[in-house]
């Protein structure tokens, strides 16, 4: 079942009808379980399809009962070390010799949001943070929900189990206008915004090895492009997920807060996948500068640590994607990206003072400068996420070095301007809240009709969701 | 709670119906400006005939503005039309490609052509088109209407008669005769409210500039326009290789007609061939620029091809001229379906090349 979807819709609001049941106090846990069920099915041709992700919950749920039970930093090591291996094993991962794989074809969609979710509660089992074993129907529920399973957002368990216990209060009339208008505005993003940028981004890459296309332009649009689609098409998602959640009593945590308003990459990247970032910056951070600290705590020396850290961090989140080459670069390229800004705050503050560097960053000039500078980048490295060296190798010869250089400058500048436009526009929009109720329901109904008109139109399925890859 | 106030049920309401009327007309509008287009053909008269020594102007969306002159006979040629002339004369009828729809005249395949086989065989060629006419009919055109231009071509006297047959063609042609009721059920009053509004919506969809620019922008992958050219059903069911009965009664309709019309070129003394436009999936299946399961471009023009070896015909098959030219330029108006400059100059190719070579028309007694 492709997420978001009109029949993953209808799925998911026959389950919150069921769901939202008089009567159903007890039913409720089943009936997520039940859906959860039915949504992993989808994807299988057999049951024995699924027989390596039941495995490996239930390697995660031994790991972590085990732990809750009797602590020690020894075990915990263990079991986070066998989780870990079960994954990379089972999704395959180049450097695992290909005559381990499994032979059998089987269900890996969602398994590295699971692992996540997984990792999450064996490693707090094993720092001691859990009062006790999980109820088993609740541990299954968290890992497999079927609104977050197959690209996040990743929930803590503890906001998950807190959101389920509480009393049961049936969603209201406002609850559903608010879901529905943000379910709209979800599909309205993924099958109209996202659709008609990657048709735009893929008929630029063409342009690419054509002799009489504008190289400034295509070039520009080839960087420039894919973010905004890659932006419209996974907050599309989670608008739609999320909105979803709340007739379960789910608050799903937001993965995108204006990602493109940040004014550097540190700041971007709490912005953006910020479930992923936030969960990495926990279990992989913090004990990473923990550990660094005690080797030395000097100020200067926890500067570069916390470089060092960022950097690792990064990576990870880059080297998450994929086991390709184009990937694990991308990871250097965020890393390096998070490193360097981390740097440049260290070093600018040294050379001006606090006072100074926070006046210069709250210069508007400098942050429309600085803001085009990081959506820039993140474009550019986003080559490495979506094409592959032949391209980006294709790209450079069409650009040449001056080319490039000169795409660099306009890239930036454009991204300045247009940013700070539309920021301009978002205060202007908030501004004007004369009467909210009438502007909700013409926005509503303007992207119901651009979705209407393009579903209609386009006699193809809607474009697939990008994360659910990973 | 919201709505709050008891007007809101009408106002809020009214407030989308505005906003849906207000988004489509502005789209409309914007796509309209962008994307002009001008398709009746003020040349033509109610009945479907052309005035004679007629000029318009025509353009589609996807395309230039283009200027269209008629000669005395109603052709789409710089050529007079008297019965004698000092040139061969080649005749062509067929729908609108026939007649270069929405191409420059030094673009179209016929003036292109005249070119090609002046110098293959060094004596002036002359081409007449008698795009078929049909008055406006809710059933689309009927094959007399090919038999009755067929009579025309004769006698103009040409040294052959081409019939131009493209797949839409052999979809949309249909035997003489009352047409069939659509639906054998009586309609409601009801239903017949609902179907009209459907109607009337399908229709606005059709003519809408937005759906087309859209529609436009959407296919520009090779592979996602065969795709959903493949979802219209009966219109592409030639492609697939285990044909529909339709178009097995469409071959044989066919095979009917274009006797019809060989005949009448044999009592003018003339020869007869067939042309085969395809539409651009078609070229682009051929091409192997979009792949399908279960397709077979080359199966209807190979049916063809037996029929007129059966019959004695010429015929001359444009999909590999299609298929061989340089494929970074697009040789169809992608969503109007005629083929543009580039398209019209591989069928000249193909047409020239059939010509040439043929020893009763490129020999020097002639």
């Amino acid at each position: 079942m492709t997420v978001p979807s009109f029949p993953f819709l209808l799925f998911a609001l026959l389950a919150a009808a069921v769901y939202n049941l008089p009567g159903m106090e007890r039913g409720r846990p089943l009936t997520l379980l039940a859906a959860n069920l039915a949504f992993l099915f989808s994807f299988s041709s057999s049951a024995t399809d699924l027989v390596p992700f039941a495995v490996f919950l239930s390697l995660g749920y031994s790991a972590t009962a085990l732990l809750a039970r009797r602590g020690g930093s020894g075990l915990a090591a263990l079991m986070i070390g066998l989780v870990l291996i079960t994954f990379v094993w089972l999704k395959k991962y180049s450097f695992i010799p290909s005559d381990l794989w499994l032979r059998a074809p089987y269900v890996t969609v969602g398994l590295s949001y699971v692992f996540f979710r997984v990792m999450h509660l064996v490693v707090d089992a094993g720092q001691g943070d859990m009062e006790g074993p999980i109820p088993v129907l609740s541990y299954v529920n968290y890992c497999t929900n079927f609104l977050c399973l197959t690209a996040g957002p990743i929930q803590r368990y503890e906001d998950y189990a807190e959101q389920q216990a509480a009393p049961y209060l049936r969603p209201g009339a406002d609850v559903m206008i608010e879901a529905a208008e943000r379910v709209l505005l979800g599909l309205f993003k993924v099958m109209v915004v996202s659709m008609l940028l990657l048709e735009q981004h893929v008929g630029v890459v063409a342009m690419l090895t054509e002799p009489s296309a504008n190289r400034m332009t295509t070039a520009l649009q080839v960087v420039l492009i894919y973010p905004l689609y890659l932006y419209a098409n996974f907050s599309g998602y989670c608008d739609v997920v999320i909105a979803l959640g709340r007739l379960f009593r789910l608050e799903l945590p937001e993965n995108f807060n204006r990602p493109f308003s940040a004014t550097n990459f540190i700041e971007f990247w709490s912005r953006w996948h910020i479930t992923l970032s936030t969960w990495l910056k926990t279990y992989v951070f913090t004990p990473l500068m923990m550990r660094l600290m005690r080797l030395s705590d000097s100020p200067a020396a926890a500067s570069g640590w916390s470089a060092f850290a960022f950097f690792v961090t990064f990576f990870l989140v880059g080297a998450w994607h994929g086991q390709t080459s184009e990937f694990l670069f991308f990871g250097v390229l965020q890393g390096g990206g998070v490193a360097a800004n981390k740097l440049y705050q260290t070093t600018m503050t040294q050379a001006l003072g606090r006072k100074r560097y926070l006046a210069l960053a709250g210069n508007p000039i400098y942050a429309a400068i600085c803001r085009g500078l990081t959506f820039v980048w993140f474009g550019f490295t986003l080559l490495w996420f979506w094409s592959d060296w032949s391209t980006i190798g294709l790209l450079w010869t069409f650009l040449g070095p001056a080319g490039a250089a000169a795409a660099v400058i306009l890239a930036v500048a454009l991204s300045a301007v247009v940013l700070e436009i539309l920021r301009m526009g978002r205060r202007a929009a908030e501004a004007w809240q004369t009467d909210r109720k009438y502007a909700r329901v013409a926005w509503a109904s303007a992207q119901a009709t651009m979705l209407w008109l393009v579903v209609s139109i386009l006699a193809a399925p809607p474009p697939s969701i990008v994360y659910q890859a990973f | 709670m919201w709505p709050a106030f008891r007007s809101d049920w009408v106002v809020l309401p009214a407030v989308a119906l505005l906003t849906v009327t207000a988004c489509i007309a502005g789209l409309e509008l914007a796509a309209r400006l962008v994307m002009p287009e001008q398709l009746a053909e003020s040349c033509e008269t109610p009945a479907g005939s052309i005035r004679a020594d007629c000029v318009s102007r025509m353009k589609a969306a996807e395309g230039p503005w283009v200027t269209v002159a008629f000669n005395a006979c109603g052709s789409r040629s710089t050529h007079p039309c008297e019965a004698f002339s000092t040139e061969e004369r080649v005749v062509v009828i067929g729908s609108s490609i026939s007649r270069g729809y929405a191409v420059r005249y030094q673009d179209m395949f016929a003036s292109r052509a005249e070119a090609m086989l002046a110098q293959a065989c060094s004596m002036p060629v002359a081409f007449q088109n008698l795009a078929i006419r049909w008055p406006t009919e809710p059933d689309g055109p009927a094959w007399s209407n090919v038999t009755a231009a067929a009579r025309e071509a004769a006698a103009l006297h040409p040294r052959i008669i081409m019939m131009f047959v493209t797949p839409w063609d052999l979809s949309q042609y249909h035997e003489d005769g009352p047409a069939a009721p659509r639906s054998g059920w009586k309609a409601t009053s009801v239903f017949q409210v609902l179907s009209s509004i459907a109607r009337t919506v399908r229709l606005a969809r059709e003519h809408s500039r937005f759906v087309l620019a859209m529609r436009h922008f959407l296919s520009r992958r090779d592979q996602v326009f065969v795709d959903g050219h493949l979802m219209k059903g009966d219109e592409t069911d030639y492609l697939h290789s285990t044909w529909s009965a339709a178009w097995n009664t469409r071959i044989t309709m066919l095979d009917r007609v274009a006797e019809s019309v060989a005949a009448e070129a044999r009592l003018a003394g003339a020869n007869f061939a067939m042309v085969y436009i395809p539409l651009e999936p078609d070229v682009l299946l051929a091409e192997r620029k979009a792949v399908e399961a279960d397709t077979n471009p080359f199966a209807l023009p190979d049916r063809l091809a037996v029929a007129a070896s059966n019959h004695s015909w010429q015929f001359v098959d444009t999909l590999p001229a299609f298929a061989a030219t340089d494929s970074h330029h697009l040789q169809f108006y992608r969503i109007n379906g005629h083929p543009n400059a580039v398209g019209h100059a591989a069928i000249a190719h193909a047409i020239a090349h059939a010509l040439a070579g043929d020893s009763a028309f490129c020999s020097p007694s002639h």
